[in-house]
């Protein structure tokens, strides 16, 4: 009886044994084999598109000269020329303001040569409004056309262009249209990497008003300055003016926007190469090495960064080839777009590392020298306002750095549409209607700029998207 | 005058009992004259039975009669007494009288005129020689008090005549004055009944007295008394009961002005009572004492038992008095056995040998080890980091952040606090000047804490002292505690800590209330600290009570405290439709990526493989072949888990156990990587795997020493491989707050910058907006009040539960205030309350899109014109809000956790469940006899963990159980009554309680010797054992004898070895005083005295059979079975175990009775007391004490004070050593012989065999001590 008592309780020990045993490998088997369900919670986001701000455009107003142009001891910058401004809404019923900001270092500065602030204050948030300016000067020291877009102001923006060698004279001018005093830092590149300048941080810009500094006191005998405008308190539109005299020859003037963030692709649309062959000529002798069409690129990390470069004209609609250079990491380098022939053309940089760029091209037509400066347009997916300054042979440029063929549906504000297919990776332009506000629509992201030219004058600007400001975020309340 | 005596025979559903009874009925050697028979409403045999015994009367009642009112009944039938000489025999169904007992009792009072009433010796119904109730009286305040219970019968009782009160069964109550009280009070149907009656018989003028002589078996059904029987459900209805007929008899008997007062008092009494009961263990006796309180209060008819005790009262409360036991005997015998208790403390105390077998050496090298491992923590006043924070400055802050009110977090809301506040809570309460060094010590302290917990939990599975170690390091480090410890996961680490005692106190709340408690209060703070565990340890709760058989009461309320604390959350999260809510971790949410199911398996919770993933890297090896290798790492301690599992033997049951739980711990971790209640940002938070972890790790390490300690001698290498490969896994956590890779850093409990530290010192509820950008960009937003938001403000049941609408409202606000918008959120957040907003700086090496959020948010507020940049500072960028006017502080915190009826509710009602727990918990018991329990509530066993293999395996346990049941009875009386069920029940128990036999056999010897002349003549009566002849033998022995006979008795105390201190003490008093100047040298003294020479003689013949420690046999009685010889060699074996020796000889020396020297049989007649205020009943309740004199005959009822009243007058207060000495109450309870012949008694298990592979402290601690009553005591109230 005890004994099989022992049995029967051994035997269920030894049952109890494997059943446990058998469950542990089950589960553990269970767990590697079976996906198991899951209970996750969403993250409680909320994804906020913050309230539209009434746009405030900033133009950057008449150019700027030292007064005595040749005069090397001159500190006091006066007014060159007055600039032609355009401004429009996709709301015809909206009443555009501008209101002139204070230019105290303008000593002749009028309501119409002063920057100005393009708002619509009684406009409904989400109306878009679009500015431009061009001013065209010819005097003996200063001759060329500058046209820029009338920008928005920001925090945080990047200036490609200038130079302060022999001849060269560059301004930042730092606009400040906010209601309060911006507190900006400016920090200088330039081909030796990053330059020790003292007094470049916290600039004061008031409230209202527009500050002009020459970059030759930051960046002496610099051939390819670089500026990093970074503002705290209100923020600044930040444009570069640069015009160019070699010996007594006038070599051109422009005023150069913000060029995009920091990034590893950047589109140039309508970079314009013309008398190439006239620059051949001169491009040897000296001082005119910079007519030579060109990117300047600055890398801000310390590696060296591969860019591939492409390339596609109008004329073809479509890319027609592209190289691959290498530009060092922490300095700016230019590199030149040789053997293009005459025509517009998009360049499209895609860099292995994030890089700032511009482009530069010049015309030499009838004796008159020009240059501009192409800032990276970037993709524009949400319906764009394209205002085209006065100024000769206005041009849309649209560049298609996506992979599939983007339809653009330009329309002026009386009704006028015209419509375009940009094909992928390729480029279109089409001739504008001067001192008009076109409203773009486009099916897929392009990039889209404005470009003039005529004999001895050349000049474009890259229509921005809508601050980076402004654009939604999620919150996780 | 012949006496007419009629027999009242109460009968109810009796067919067992009755032919017994009715037979004896018939043999009496003096037959009663008439027989009234009464049937209360049987439905077996009875009737027939009954009619069949030839009744002069038969009646035959329907309903459910008292036995008292049976008897009124049945008196209805009768004609009115014509005299005096009517005498009533009360008698019940299961009360069997022997044949001479009537003419006992007849011959008592026939001698003593004024004796209204009589009782006879109750005997136990299978077990004659056992008394199981003889006399009763009150104490002073008024308890009933028994004068006998449940012992041996060794004459210890026989001088006994005068007594406050005597049982109703076996009464021979005189018709008359039965008549006069209207005999028993109907409100006492069975409890105290005879003891009131005699009670006012006595206040009638009359006497009371006991019959020695006269002996009735008595069942103890539960018809004329209170009954005996050990069911858990009768013993607590009798235990009410008592309550109840004390009460009633307060009220009853107190002087008119006092009732109301004492009404008063029965509520609040009985819910002080109620609390007692508990911290006495006895949680079961609270429904009967609130019962009886309400019964008595609302249900007793008491102003008719008034009216019937003044009708027939005829002398004063006074006169009863000296018949009272006093206080200081009470408390004399109550010490006594807190001796004993203590006694076997110590003796149990050293069975774990916490010190001898390295368990102090190992907690302190833990000690050594946690010290060094924390180094940066020390002098921390507080911790931050991971999911730590500080907690609450102050105590008062701490604990109004408990229960349920305003969650101080975010916006707020109302609702229920997180369980785990509690915890924090009492926690922070140990450094109550700052709480937050708590959190600080307990990281100081988890290693060495650690180490001791599960030390001693592998001291109940083994006796290796190596091996006990080694399970230490296997917890200690635990790669998910150390995991746990790393990440600031405290509630885990608690969890961790607390784990193995809760497996302790569960294997111990088998047997012990106060284990039950501490179970159940482990239970709520390791769920407090790791809600994930719920499933598990519900499960593993289960299964515990479908287990515990009998003793499921004990495990069934184990969650209560647990469910008392989660409530108000549950219901929340119910509300919320969340109940998984519950599951979340409480502290700070932090994201972790958890472990894949090999890192599981590996005990590592986190995918950063317990810091290994780091050092991996630096060397080259791949994250999958690092996770392989750390699985390798615990693959020993795994297969000596299997091993458990595989080895033959009886341990194979506990390794299915651990196993099982192990299995289940892995499952909750596998679960917890599953689930995410919660998110932090972008990144969900899944439930911390390192709580089920510890449970897996637990049941590992369990399982591991089980199979380890199988393997006895071979044990020892693979015991310390897994402990070595484990050390290995763990070096980098030991080593990461050293180096600083973990994740909590101390912190001078300042969590937001100064600027907004100082506002909100001016401003307590001052708002601060903290953003951190994240990664996808997003930005994460959170509002802190004040300085900041402390670890007991987190609430998972906000992190759980969103309010949509709020977070809408909020984001919007944020998402404008971040951006270049249209839409100023400055005024709205000013009117919520925030004034400042701190952006948090990003991490080194973020990416991209949280730069630009980061770039782009400041520019947002820099350019915002209400917003002034206050600077940098350690936790980020601040500003304030200074453009909007009148910026609003956060709403206050209303309504604190007092401040609403539902959060006061909530309190209080957890306060109460916690309260009592604790107080059930307290190790109070631990001095009291029956409470014995309690002190092995957390003990783990002892050293004597047996190697040699169990014998009956687990399924001992039930018998166990059982026997603890009884010997631990809640009820004083009950436990007695549980004694008189085991009377003869184990050979063991009589061995015990014979054991001293050598020092009685001495003492009679020479007593014997030294009156050797005088015994010879007396001694063919004495051996007429039981027939009461009053005793006519006044034998022509003189005062000489007596001297002689003292004489004898300093002799044989001297003799005695390990006599009784108490007896010896009383010995020469006793003995001398005969012969002491006293006025009492009457006739009566010199006729009175001589009868002890004749006691002695039946000695004689015995003890000249051998010399010394003879043997001795009582000439009349059945101790046979138990001849001496044989109890010495069962005691020679039991010996061999050295605990059981400690057991059986302890309290054989200490609590055993004094030896009576008395043959039961003899002519004892009780020296008179007819002075009632003589002390003379004192003296008899003293009989245990004396030795031989006292056997004196009573020939009269002399008024004058006889000289045994001198003889024997105890001065208690000059010698304490004498009187009461305490019944031999052990003698029942204590011993339990294995080698019990007789199977029917349960109670068979001696100490050693209880021992099995699992050895049990319990059962090893829990003393046979026959309680005491303690609850007729303890009411300090005059109830008379």
């Amino acid at each position: 009886m005890a004994a099989k008592r022992t049995v029967i309780a051994t035997s269920a020990r030894a049952l109890g044994a494997v059943l446990t045993l058998g469950a542990g490998a089950a589960l553990v088997a269970g767990a590697v084999l079976i996906p198991l369900p899951s209970h996750t919670v969403a993250a409680p986001s909320v994804e906020v598109a913050p309230t539209p701000l009434p746009q405030s455009l900033i133009c950057a107003g008449s150019l700027l000269q030292l007064s005595n142009g040749a005069g090397a001891a001159a500190t006091t910058a006066s007014g060159v020329g007055t600039p032609k401004r355009t401004s429009g809404s996709d709301d015809t019923d909206v009443d555009i303001v501008q209101s002139p900001l204070g230019a105290p270092d303008n000593s002749t500065v009028g309501n119409a040569t002063a920057p100005t602030a393009v708002t619509a204050p009684d406009a409904d948030p989400g109306v878009l409004i679009a500015a431009a300016q061009s001013v065209a000067v010819s005097q003996e020291d200063v001759s060329g056309l500058a046209a820029t877009n009338c920008a928005e102001a920001q925090a945080d923006t990047w200036l490609v262009g200038g130079a302060t060698t022999v001849g060269r004279t560059s301004f930042v001018l730092l606009s400040n249209p906010t209601e309060v005093t911006a507190d900006v830092d400016l920090s200088f590149f330039a081909e030796n990497g990053r330059l020790d300048a003292p007094g470049s941080t916290g600039i004061t810009v008031p409230a209202k008003s527009q500050r002009a500094f020459s970059l030759a006191g930051f960046a002496p005998n610099a051939k390819y300055p670089v500026v990093h405008v970074v503002s705290t308190g209100g923020y600044v539109a930040a444009t570069l003016q640069q015009t160019v005299i070699r010996g007594l020859e006038p070599g051109g003037v422009e005023l150069t926007g913000p060029t995009a963030a920091p990034s590893t692709d950047v589109v140039f649309a309508g970079v314009k190469i013309a008398g190439t062959s006239a620059i051949a000529e001169r491009l040897s002798a000296d001082g005119y090495a910079d007519l030579q069409a060109a990117v300047r690129v600055y890398v801000p990390g310390d590696t060296d960064a591969t860019i591939t470069v492409s390339v596609a004209s109008e004329s073809s609609g479509s890319a027609d080839g592209s190289y691959t250079l290498s530009a060092p990491g922490g300095v700016v380098s230019e590199l030149p777009l040789k053997d293009l022939p005459d025509g517009s053309y998009s360049v499209t940089l895609d860099s292995t590392q994030p890089i700032v760029a511009a482009a530069r091209t010049s015309v030499l037509a009838s004796g008159a020298v020009d240059f501009a400066w192409n800032q990276a347009a970037a993709p524009l997916d949400a319906d764009t306002l394209v205002p085209i300054a006065p100024g000769p042979s206005p041009r849309i440029h649209l560049a298609n750095s996506g992979d599939k063929e983007a339809s653009v549906t330009l329309r002026t504000a009386s009704g006028n549409e015209v419509k375009i297919a940009v094909p992928a990776g390729g480029t279109k332009g089409l001739d504008a209607q001067p001192n008009t506000v076109y409203t773009a629509k486009m099916s897929s992201a392009v990039s889209i700029s404005v470009g003039y030219s005529s004999d001895g004058q050349l000049s474009g600007y890259a229509v921005a998207p809508p601050s980076e400001l402004a654009a939604p975020i999620i919150v996780y309340p | 005058m012949r006496a007419r005596v009629t027999v009242v025979l109460v009968a109810s559903n009796g067919a067992d009992f009755l032919p017994r009874t009715l037979d004896a009925l018939k043999a009496q050697t003096r037959q009663p004259d008439s027989l009234i028979v009464v049937d209360v409403g049987s439905t077996d045999s009875t009737p027939a039975l009954l009619s069949g015994a030839m009744p002069t009367h038969f009646i035959q009642a329907s309903g459910r009669l008292s036995f008292g009112t049976a008897v009124a009944h049945a008196l209805g039938v009768v004609p009115p007494p014509a005299d005096e000489n009517e005498w009533l025999w009360l008698l019940a169904h299961d009360t069997a009288p022997e044949p001479d007992a009537l003419a006992a009792l007849l011959a008592a009072v026939e001698v003593n005129p004024s004796v209204a009433a009589a009782g006879p010796k109750q005997m136990d119904w299978e077990h004659p020689d056992y008394i199981s109730e003889f006399g009763e009286t009150l104490t002073r305040f008024g308890a009933t008090y028994a004068m006998a219970e449940t012992e041996l019968d060794q004459a210890q009782h026989d001088r006994m005549s005068d007594v406050l009160g005597v049982g109703a069964a076996g009464m021979l109550v005189r018709h008359t004055v039965w008549n006069d009280l209207s005999g028993f009070d109907d409100a006492l149907p069975t409890a105290d009944n005879g003891l009131d009656f005699s009670v006012r018989v006595r206040l009638a003028g009359h006497r009371v007295m006991g019959v020695p002589a006269a002996r009735i078996a008595s069942a103890g059904v539960g018809l004329a008394g209170p009954g005996r029987s050990e069911k858990g459900r009768a013993r607590r209805k009798r235990q009410a009961d008592r309550r109840a007929a004390q009460l009633h008899r307060r009220l009853v008997y107190a002087p008119a002005f006092a009732v109301v007062f004492h009404w008063l008092s029965l509520v609040p009494l009985a819910i002080v009572r109620s609390l007692a009961q508990l911290v006495r263990k006895q949680p079961g006796a609270i429904g009967g004492e609130l019962s009886a309180a309400f019964r008595t209060a609302f249900g007793s008819r008491v102003t008719e038992a008034r009216r019937n005790l003044r009708a027939a009262k005829r002398v004063g409360w006074n006169t009863i008095a000296p018949l009272r036991i006093p206080g200081d005997e009470v408390r004399r015998r109550r010490s006594l056995q807190r001796e004993i208790a203590l006694t076997h403390l110590r003796g149990e105390k050293d069975r774990i040998q916490f010190i001898a077998t390295g368990g102090v050496t190992t907690v302190l090298i833990f000690a050594v080890l946690g010290l060094i491992m924390f180094v940066p923590l020390i002098g921390a006043v507080a911790l931050k980091g991971g999911s730590l924070l500080p907690v609450s400055a102050t105590l008062g802050e701490l604990w109004s952040h408990v229960g349920y009110g305003w969650r101080d977090i975010g916006l707020g809301f109302v609702g229920a606090a997180d369980p785990f506040t509690t915890v924090l809570a009492v926690l922070g309460s140990i450094t109550f000047w700052s709480p937050s060094l708590a959190i600080v010590g307990l990281y100081l302290a988890a290693l060495p804490l650690a180490a001791l917990a599960a030390w001693f939990l592998a001291a109940r599975l083994t006796d290796k002292p190596w091996l006990r170690a080694v399970a230490a390091v296997l917890w200690t480090l635990a790669p998910t505690f150390l995991a746990s410890l790393d990440q600031g996961a405290v509630g885990a680490v608690i969890a961790h800590l607390l784990l193995p005692w809760l497996v302790l106190a569960g294997l111990a709340a088998r047997k012990s209330w106060s284990a039950s408690a501490m179970a159940a209060i482990l239970f709520a703070v390791t769920l407090a600290g790791a809600p994930s565990l719920w499933p598990a340890l519900l499960i593993v709760w289960a299964v515990s009570v479908a287990t515990a058989g009998r003793n499921v009461a004990r495990y069934i309320g184990i969650p209560i405290p647990a469910l008392a604390l989660f409530l108000p959350l549950a219901w929340d999260q119910f509300r919320a439709g969340n109940p998984l809510g519950l599951l979340a971790d409480p502290g700070v949410p932090v994201v972790r990526e958890p472990g894949s199911v090999l890192a599981l398996l590996s005990g590592i919770p986190d995918s950063a493989q317990s810091g290994w993933t780091g050092l991996a890297s630096m060397v080259g090896i791949d994250s999958s072949v690092l996770q392989i290798v750390l699985a390798i790492a615990v693959v020993p301690l795994g297969i000596a888990a299997v091993l458990a599992l595989v080895l033959p033997g009886p341990s194979v049951t506990r390794a299915i156990v651990a196993v099982v739980g192990s299995i289940l711990g892995l499952a909750t971790a596998i679960a917890s990587t599953r689930i995410s209640l919660d998110s932090v940002g972008a990144d969900p938070v899944s439930l911390w795997a390192g709580p089920g972890l510890s449970l897996y790790w637990l049941g590992l390490i369990c399982a591991a020493v089980v199979g380890l300690h199988a393997l006895k001698r071979f044990s020892l290498a693979p015991g310390f491989l897994a402990a070595t490969t484990v050390v290995v896994v763990a070096v980098p956590l030991v080593a990461s707050t050293l180096l600083g890779s973990s994740a909590i850093q101390t912190t001078d409990a300042r969590l937001l910058p100064a600027f907004v530290t100082a506002e909100a010192a001016s401003t307590p509820r001052v708002g601060t907006l903290v953003l951190t950008p994240q990664r996808d960009g997003g930005i994460k937003s959170a509002i802190v009040t004040g300085t900041g938001v402390m670890l007991d403000d987190q609430s998972t049941l906000a992190a759980t539960n969103r309010d949509a609408t709020r977070d809408a409202e909020l984001a919007d606000l944020i998402g404008n205030l971040a951006s270049q918008s249209g839409s100023d959120s400055t005024p709205r957040l000013a009117e919520l309350g925030v004034e400042f907003v701190l952006l948090a700086n990003p991490p080194a090496g973020a990416d991209q899109p949280l730069v630009t959020t980061t770039t782009r948010s400041t520019a947002a507020f820099d350019a915002n014109a209400s917003l002034t940049t206050v600077g940098k500072t350690f936790a980020g960028k601040l500003w304030q809000i200074t453009g909007t006017d009148g910026i609003s502080t956060l709403p206050e915190p209303k309504p604190s956790n007092l401040g609403s009826a539902t959060g006061v509710l909530v309190l209080v009602a957890q306060g109460i469940v916690f309260l009592l727990m604790l107080l059930l918990a307290l190790p109070a018991g631990r001095l009291q006899p029956h409470g014995t329990r309690a002190v092995s509530a957390l003990e783990p066993a002892g050293a004597s963990m047996p190697d040699e293999p169990d014998v009956e395996g687990d399924d001992d346990d039930g018998d166990d159980d059982d026997d603890d049941e009884k010997a631990t009875a809640p009820d004083g009386q009950t436990a007695g009554a549980a004694g008189a069920r085991w009377p003869g029940a184990s050979l063991g128990r009589r061995i015990f309680a014979r054991k001293p036999r050598p020092d009685a056999a001495a003492e009679a010897a020479a007593a014997a010797a030294a009156a050797s002349s005088v015994a010879i003549a007396s001694a063919p009566d004495s051996t007429s054992e039981g027939s009461a002849t009053p005793s006519e033998d006044t034998s022509t022995t003189s005062g000489k004898e007596a001297v002689h006979s003292a004489e004898a008795e300093e002799l044989a105390s001297a003799e005695s070895e390990d006599g009784d201190a108490p007896n010896e003490g009383a010995e020469p008093e006793d003995g001398t005083a005969p012969v002491g100047p006293d006025e009492s040298t009457t006739a009566q003294s010199a006729t009175e005295a001589p009868t002890a020479p004749a006691v002695e003689a039946q000695h004689s013949e015995p003890t000249t059979l051998g010399d010394g420690p003879a043997p001795v046999i009582h000439p009349g009685e059945d101790f046979d079975l138990i001849g001496a010889p044989e109890p010495q060699t069962a005691l020679v074996d039991e010996n061999e175990t050295p605990s059981l020796a400690d057991l059986v000889e302890a309290p054989a020396s200490t609590e055993l009775p004094p030896v009576e020297a008395e043959p039961t049989g003899e002519f004892v007649e009780s020296p008179e007391a007819v002075h009632e205020e003589r002390p003379a009943d004192e003296a008899d309740m003293t009989s245990e004490a004396d030795m031989s004199s006292e056997g004196d005959v009573s020939s009269s009822e002399a008024e004058s004070a006889p000289p045994a009243e001198q003889e024997t007058e105890p001065e208690p207060a000059a010698d304490d050593s004498f009187v009461y000495t305490p019944p031999p109450m052990p003698s029942p309870s204590q011993a339990e012989g294995g080698t019990d012949p007789e199977p029917s008694f349960s109670h068979q298990r001696a100490m050693p065999d209880d021992i099995d592979e699992g050895y049990d402290p319990d059962a090893e601690t829990v003393m046979r001590v026959k309680p005491i009553d303690l609850s007729h005591e303890e009411d300090e109230h005059d109830g008379r």
